[in-house]
């Protein structure tokens, strides 16, 4: 019952020498099942669970609570808590993957999700037991 | 000669000195301070601390479990140790060490057991600011004071709701939890002022008085049947239940309706109430003297059907902010009313606490219900008929406030 992050691998220092870093063994003298090796990663990956998103025009702000996969685990949407005060008077929407970027501004990453307040505003609210409805791209 | 000696066992009872009346102010005031960020708040916190939805749902569910269940020991605990001040201290403390629990080691092992601890601390201290209160000023003088109290403690509310937030928001959510355990210090400090001779620990829980000298006043049996003590308790029930949704679905549909500003707006729907709980609650408490309680709290539960009503019919967010104004009256007339009464009910036998916990629980009753109640309503037929399902508990709660509620106040005016 640990809080699980979805992602927790941000290797930053994923420098050349790094990425030849042995493997778990392969071979039968270990506990690994055969065929499984661990690499370290040699892009960045950033941990996603948490994080705070902006829209690109208004700059309504929100966090991404949950993401959603379909059963061929593919990523399908992210579930982001939009407004409130306090924690009161959030509201879950879920946004479609493809509409959440990442992006450099030089110092930080900022992840931008590139849906209209309109959108937003006329999304239904998340519901974790029914068939989500996602919010897409505006354009 | 005898006059002096006299006055001296009756005069710290019937005068509390000012020290004390100072120190109750401001251990309301920051009382309700540390109080804030145990809110709906920590589930914020706890999302950027990466928790799972479904996490966060099961450590808040525990506290809420543990807060319907705990609230009557703790208000039997107040009832049955002597000193209030002690008790108010370990509790302070407690959530002390609970903010920094949460605020240090965000794991569920120890954010369960810090929920656990606030929910024991908050249990005995809700109770024993009022039999502090109590016996400190006497029943006859306990009206006036309790409005007093919330005139304080909504300035704590309002004043903490603002700058956590703004803490929240600007900050991290992590210092908001700092920020409260450091607010421990100036309660400690303002429980310290209160002086010990000066809280009756008889009168602190509506104790034996001269006029009912025998024990089976105390019996619980009997207990329960005093006049008044179930119908206010159901009518408190009820009031929640028609209560406790109108804030969070105010806020998600100003949200929904206004983006940016939304965070602004659903502040002014947190806070615009305190402001008008301070300005009124000592108005509130001298009408509660004069005019009497049941009066007092006809407009104030009359108040909330009024507000579900209005919020049903208006879509303008701004007006949403003016309409949540209302809640500010029927605020502060629970928050002076429902510990009066009580005090009025257990007069002579030494339960007002126990009679306060009980008050607690069905308050957490009232309050889960009405947000399961409420997010059926909405999902279903949508937020306005929310609002008028939630209205329609407050008619149900006001028509049996008319009733059933017998007046409590003390008939020979004390």
């Amino acid at each position: 019952m640990l809080p699980a992050a979805v992602v927790v691998l941000a290797q930053i220092a994923a420098g050349p020498g790094s990425a030849q870093a042995p493997a778990g063994p392969g071979s039968a003298d270990g506990d690994v099942a055969p065929g499984l090796t661990s690499v370290i990663s040699q892009r960045r990956l950033d941990s996603v669970l948490g994080r705070e998103v902006r829209t690109r025009v208004e700059e309504d702000v929100g966090r991404i609570v949950d993401i959603l996969a379909d059963p061929q685990s593919r990523v399908q949407a992210a579930v982001i808590e939009f407004g409130g005060f306090l924690g009161i008077g959030t509201r879950k929407i879920a946004v479609d993957w493809s509409a959440i970027s990442f992006e450099n501004d030089g110092k930080r990453t900022i992840v931008i999700v590139d849906v209209s307040r309109d959108q937003l505003r006329l999304a239904p609210e998340y519901k974790p037991n029914e068939q989500p409805m996602i919010v897409r791209t505006s354009d | 000669m005898p006059d002096w000696k006299a006055q001296s066992a009756e005069g710290p009872a019937e005068v509390p000195s000012r020290s004390s009346k100072r120190g109750l102010d401001w251990f309301a005031f920051f009382v309700a301070d540390i109080q804030t960020g145990f809110g709906p708040f920590l589930s914020v916190y706890l999302t950027t601390q990466k928790w799972t939805q479904v996490d966060i749902g099961l450590v808040l569910s525990i506290g809420s479990l543990a807060s319907l269940i705990g609230q009557v020991p703790g208000g039997w605990v107040v009832d049955r140790v002597q000193s209030k001040r002690r008790v108010a201290a370990f509790a302070v403390l407690g959530i002390g060490v609970s903010a920094l629990l949460i605020a240090l080691t965000p794991v569920f092992a120890t954010i369960a057991a810090a929920k656990l601890l606030h929910v024991a601390a908050s249990s005995v201290l809700g109770p024993a600011v009022a039999a502090i209160t109590l016996g400190l000023v006497g029943h006859a003088a306990v009206g006036p004071r309790l409005g007093r109290n919330a005139r304080f403690s909504a300035a704590g509310n309002g004043l903490a709701a603002g700058v956590m937030g703004a803490c929240g928001y600007f900050v991290s959510a992590q210092a908001v939890f700092f920020v409260t355990a450091i607010l421990v210090l100036p309660a400690l400090l303002a429980l310290r002022i209160i002086r010990e001779s000066d809280v009756d620990p008889i009168r602190a829980d509506g104790g034996l008085d001269a006029t009912e000298t025998n024990q089976r006043a105390a019996s619980l049996v009997r207990f329960f049947r005093r006049p008044g003590l179930m119908v206010l308790i159901a009518c408190v029930m009820l009031f929640h239940l028609a209560n406790a949704a109108m804030l969070p679905l105010v806020g998600s549909d100003v949200t929904a309706r206004t983006g940016r500003w939304a965070t602004v707006l659903v502040a002014a729907c947190i806070i615009a109430p305190q402001i008008i709980v301070a300005a009124i609650s000592p108005a509130v408490g001298q009408l509660a003297q004069s005019w009497g309680r049941r009066p007092v709290l006809l407009i104030g539960f009359a108040t909330l059907p009024l507000r579900g009503g209005l919020l049903a019919l208006t879509n303008d967010p701004y007006m949403v902010v003016a309409v949540q104004t209302l809640d500010g009256i029927s605020g502060a007339v629970m928050g002076v009313l429902v510990p009066l009464a009580l005090a009025d009910i257990a007069r002579g036998t030494g339960r007002f606490n126990l009679a306060q916990g009980i008050v607690g629980s069905a308050t957490g009753v009232g309050a889960t219900l009405s947000t399961f109640g409420a997010g059926y309503l909405a999902d279903r037929f949508g937020v306005s008929s929310a609002f008028w399902g939630l209205a329609g508990m407050g008619v149900l709660a006001l028509v049996l406030l008319i009733a059933m509620m017998p007046e409590t106040r003390p008939s020979n005016g004390d």
